[in-house]
């Protein structure tokens, strides 16, 4: 019985300890509404820096162009992880969303000391770069970053 | 003569001096209409070529025969594309088919320049003609006789999705500009350093020139001058974007057949970008 149980205990830590590793981040945004006839979504990049490398985690574009010219536009992300990529952005790749709010989920893996940094370009519109200092080791889980001209609050949840 | 027939006269005096004085005065600007794109399939980018008074501010065209071109892997491209010489540009479109970065070269054909003074005023005097070829038009009373070959150089960078180095490489030949960032890491904030060498060598205290596009738009479009380090290198942060050129003027005594002196005019077209 007592083995049972320490056997049940040590699987159920095993499996904890699992998700505990794969650390994610829940961020809502904002892309604000512009009232213009020819008003087209904007290309938006996340990804993570840190003093050595840096790490993709998510790029909306139009994905029906392959090879999309207008990458170069996003200006840091491209020269800190575009044009590294050899134009493979797989899994972390999708259209460009509308205006509204918006969620998504960014695996981190093992990133523990990062900056965060997200930029929203918009054709005909215009260019915004923000960023997040984010330590795993802070307790810290919420952030907030302030609207700029082209993507509204920023709530970022780090789920550890 | 009636005060008219002077005036014009004067005026026609001034401008043959102007227009003597266009290949000593005028810079070259040579630069793409992208410096960094992304291409999986074969494409161009247009480079225009302009010598003038003001940068990027077309006035004379460059001759085609000046323009070379070297490919990431750094081997000269056979075809650099369409050139099209118009009255105030020289454009082509260079073919990009590989990804890294691409080196865009003008070297002109060597000037030569031999001055004088003569008469009893010790007045200056200039012919456009080399050492040998000058001896019979000097007149005897020419003093101070000296021949400068001058030789004008451009450079450009462009690079296609990932940076490469092998094209950044300089020849060692004549005065070069080598980046030591690399160009297309030229961003608002971060430290731009570049080198100059002479035949292969770090070129120490010698000025360069810096200017930015639409300088006659400014209230002054002095440029911005900066003295080359130990190593040859001069650095710079940006606070804003644009587009620029970098110019060196460098003269070396040379005792040689043709001239007494060689005078270098460099320029090295880039763009910096707003992060």
């Amino acid at each position: 019985m007592n083995k049972t149980l320490g056997l049940t205990l040590a699987a159920i830590f095993l499996f904890f300890s699992n998700i505990t590793l794969a650390t994610t981040l829940t961020v809502d945004f904002t892309l604000p509404q512009f009232d213009k006839q020819d008003y087209r979504k904007p290309y938006v990049a996340i990804w993570a820096e840190t003093k050595i490398d840096t790490k993709n985690l998510l790029l909306w574009h139009l994905t029906k162009r392959d090879n999309d010219k207008w990458l170069v536009d996003i200006r840091r992300w491209w020269r800190k992880e575009g044009r590294y990529s050899n134009n493979k952005f797989d899994g972390i790749t999708g259209a460009t969303k509308s205006a509204g709010q918006h969620q998504v989920q960014l695996d981190i893996a093992d990133l523990k000391d990062f900056t965060l940094l997200i930029e929203v370009v918009r054709q005909k519109g215009g260019r915004s770069l923000v960023r997040q200092r984010i330590n795993l080791s802070d307790q810290k889980n919420h952030y907030t970053i302030a609207p700029s001209d082209e993507i509204g609050d920023i709530k970022i949840k780090v789920n550890k | 003569m009636n005060k008219k027939t002077k005036n014009t006269l004067t005026s026609l005096t001034l401008l043959s001096t102007l227009i003597a004085g266009q290949a000593f005065a005028h810079g070259l600007n040579m630069w793409p209409s992208q410096f960094n794109i992304n291409s999986d399939k074969p494409t161009s980018v247009t480079v225009d070529l302009s010598f003038s008074e003001t940068p990027f501010r077309l006035d004379h065209s460059a001759p085609a025969a000046g323009i070379s071109a070297l490919d990431p892997t750094g081997k000269a491209l056979r075809n650099i594309g369409n050139i099209y010489r118009s009255a105030q540009r020289t454009t082509l479109d260079l073919p990009i088919t590989q990804q890294g970065t691409y080196a865009v070269r003008y070297l002109g054909q060597p000037r030569y320049f031999t001055s004088y003074t003569a008469g009893s005023k010790g007045k200056k005097k200039r012919l456009r003609l080399d050492k040998v070829a000058s001896q019979s038009q000097l007149p005897n009373s020419a003093k101070n006789v000296v021949t400068k070959k001058s030789v004008t150089s451009a450079v450009a960078f462009i690079t296609n999705t990932l940076p490469s180095a092998q094209g950044l490489k300089a020849t060692g030949q004549g005065l070069e500009l080598v980046p030591v960032t690399h160009p297309s890491d030229y961003v608002t904030n971060d430290t731009i350093t570049m080198q100059l060498l002479l035949d292969g060598q770090p070129l120490s205290n010698v000025t360069a020139k810096l200017q930015r596009s639409g300088a006659q738009y400014t209230a002054s479009n002095k440029p911005r001058n900066s003295v080359t380090d130990a190593n040859g290198q001069i650095s710079y942060q940006f606070e804003q974007g644009g587009l620029f050129t970098l110019s060196v003027n460098h003269s070396v005594k040379q005792d040689a057949a043709l001239f007494d002196e060689i005078g270098y005019r460099l320029f090295y077209s880039f763009e910096v970008a707003y992060e």
